[in-house]
């Protein structure tokens, strides 16, 4: 039913990664994994994406610049930021710059397959 | 103004005051010690202007100058002129007085602003620190709450996919056990690292130093990272005789678990990995190799700094950024040191290069090397 619905998970823990891409895989996403912002920019720029998950703490770009050049070039691109800081601040930052989701880590299965379903089949 | 007046100047009356009683006090000791030298009672006038100068500045030290001055000769001269200024003598005397009083004024002015000055910049220097300790406090709190949360995101994650994603299949389920058993293995690294860390800054460990054979320890950490290791190749290379080294094994065994765990993480796959054993000058050297990219220059200052981790394709990698510097910590307890250095300088990728040197290394007797051989490799 998710056919041609792509995902961008964009984190630097492989961990996160492997099991955000395995829970999504099983719901009938495509799913494409960056473990950098540089990394993710590239996909974002050369695939159809439909939805963008990113971390915060990210090697190199921080997640919060990336998300700043996703909402300017792709206004209506999703983005979930998902990060293990949990402050108001940074939810309101986030939030600010444009980011449709927030999910503190540790968060559970359903927590992201919520938010991903609603968005996508939306 | 009243108030003011004497907010400012209560301190310049009151040394003045006590200079006079000083001054009345020498006049009216008995005999023999009593003196008609009024130079005496000028010199505690001058002493009470410098005291002003260095406790309040210019201005109070000129106050009590001239208030020194006033009473001087109101109180203590003989003629019948009311500031004694009736002779050449002693308008000059006066001249010299105040010249005197400006120039320690001046003085004592100067030495009172060095002194606040002085006082200001430590002040500020100690405000400064506090803030960066306050800084790196906060540093350290998000690093460890990052690297501790970021795998238990993975676990709870994954065992709570396989719980209530009914749409996984079984490989996948696999993978998912493996993922919350491999990044629970990561957390449990953390910790112990953290305890580890903590332990040696806190100076609870007390090295027990004995004399042990380095390959020996080399070969038990080999064998505790088995699994890590696969069939990656490590050599060892020994001199042709044997060799023993002074140090606390454990702490030892813990040091080159780090390294050689790092050599496995991030080391080209293709290079083998060499642990190389010799005696320097006495001292017992221990280095490990690996071939890869390295650690980037601008890093290298801070490579065994606690929580530091040297370059960007290092977050794909579990790791803690406290290995080295328990390594650091060890080997300072061992009075020995840590270097870095590159492996292949010559070449793209230069590899990294750690050598452990401890203090106290030797050749094993024959006798010993006899009785021992076995032990070598137990």
């Amino acid at each position: 039913m998710h056919k041609e619905k792509h995902i961008v998970i964009i984190d630097d823990a492989e961990g996160i990664r492997s099991f955000l891409s395995l829970i999504l895989e099983a719901e009938g996403y495509v799913v494409h994994q960056a473990s950098s912002a540089e990394k993710g920019l590239e996909i974002i720029h050369n695939q159809p994406i439909d939805m963008v998950t990113l971390d915060l703490g990210l090697p190199g770009m921080d997640g919060t610049e990336m998300l700043e050049i996703v909402k300017q070039d792709y206004p209506e691109l999703p983005v979930a930021v998902i990060s293990v800081r949990d402050d108001l601040l940074t939810k309101q930052m986030v939030r600010t710059l444009g980011a449709d989701y927030y999910l503190a880590k540790p968060f559970e299965a359903n927590d992201v397959l919520d938010v991903v379903n609603e968005t996508l089949s939306s | 103004m009243s108030n003011r007046f004497y907010s400012r100047y209560w301190g310049p009356i009151v040394v003045l005051a006590i200079a006079t009683g000083l001054g009345w006090f020498l006049l009216h000791l008995p005999d023999p010690y009593t003196s008609q030298d009024f130079t005496n009672i000028a010199m505690i006038y001058l002493v009470a202007t410098v005291f002003s100068a260095v406790s309040w500045g210019l201005v109070q030290s000129l106050a009590t100058a001239f208030g020194g001055f006033l009473l001087y000769h109101i109180l203590f001269n003989t003629t019948d002129n009311i500031l004694g200024l009736d002779t050449p003598h002693s308008i000059i005397s006066l001249l010299v007085f105040i010249a005197a009083s400006l120039i320690a004024a001046l003085f004592g002015s100067r030495t009172r602003q060095k002194l606040e000055k002085e006082r200001l910049q430590n002040a500020l220097h100690k405000e400064r620190k506090e803030k960066e300790h306050e800084e790196l406090r906060s540093a350290l709190l998000a690093s460890v709450t990052h690297d501790l949360k970021t795998p238990l995101a993975s676990v709870i994650g994954s065992l709570s996919s396989i719980r209530h994603v009914g749409s996984l299949d079984d490989e996948a389920r696999t993978k998912l056990i493996i993922t919350a058993h491999e990044e629970a293995i990561r957390l449990n690294d953390f910790i112990s690292n953290i305890l580890n860390m903590t332990k040696l800054e806190s100076g609870s460990i007390e090295p027990e130093q004995d004399w042990h054979y380095p390959v020996a320890i080399i070969r038990r950490v080999m064998k505790i990272l088995q699994a890590r290791i696969g069939r990656r190749k490590v050599i060892i290379n020994e001199p042709p005789y044997d060799t023993q080294f002074y140090l606390d094994s454990q702490l030892t065994e813990h040091a080159i678990q780090n390294l050689l765990d790092n050599a496995v993480k991030y080391g080209a796959q293709d290079i083998p990995i060499t642990i190389d054993i010799s005696i320097d000058n006495n001292q017992g050297v221990i280095t490990i190799t690996n071939g890869g990219d390295g650690i980037p220059e601008e890093c290298r200052n801070n490579i065994f700094n606690k929580f530091y981790r040297p370059s960007k394709r290092d977050s794909s990698v579990a790791g803690t950024g406290l290995g080295l510097a328990i390594c650091h910590a060890i080997m300072q307890m061992h009075n020995g040191n840590i270097v870095f250095s590159e492996a292949f300088p010559d070449k793209e990728e230069p590899g990294t290069c750690f050598t452990l040197a401890f203090p106290k290394g030797r050749r094993v007797p024959a006798t010993a090397h006899q009785i021992t051989k076995e032990a070598r490799y137990a």
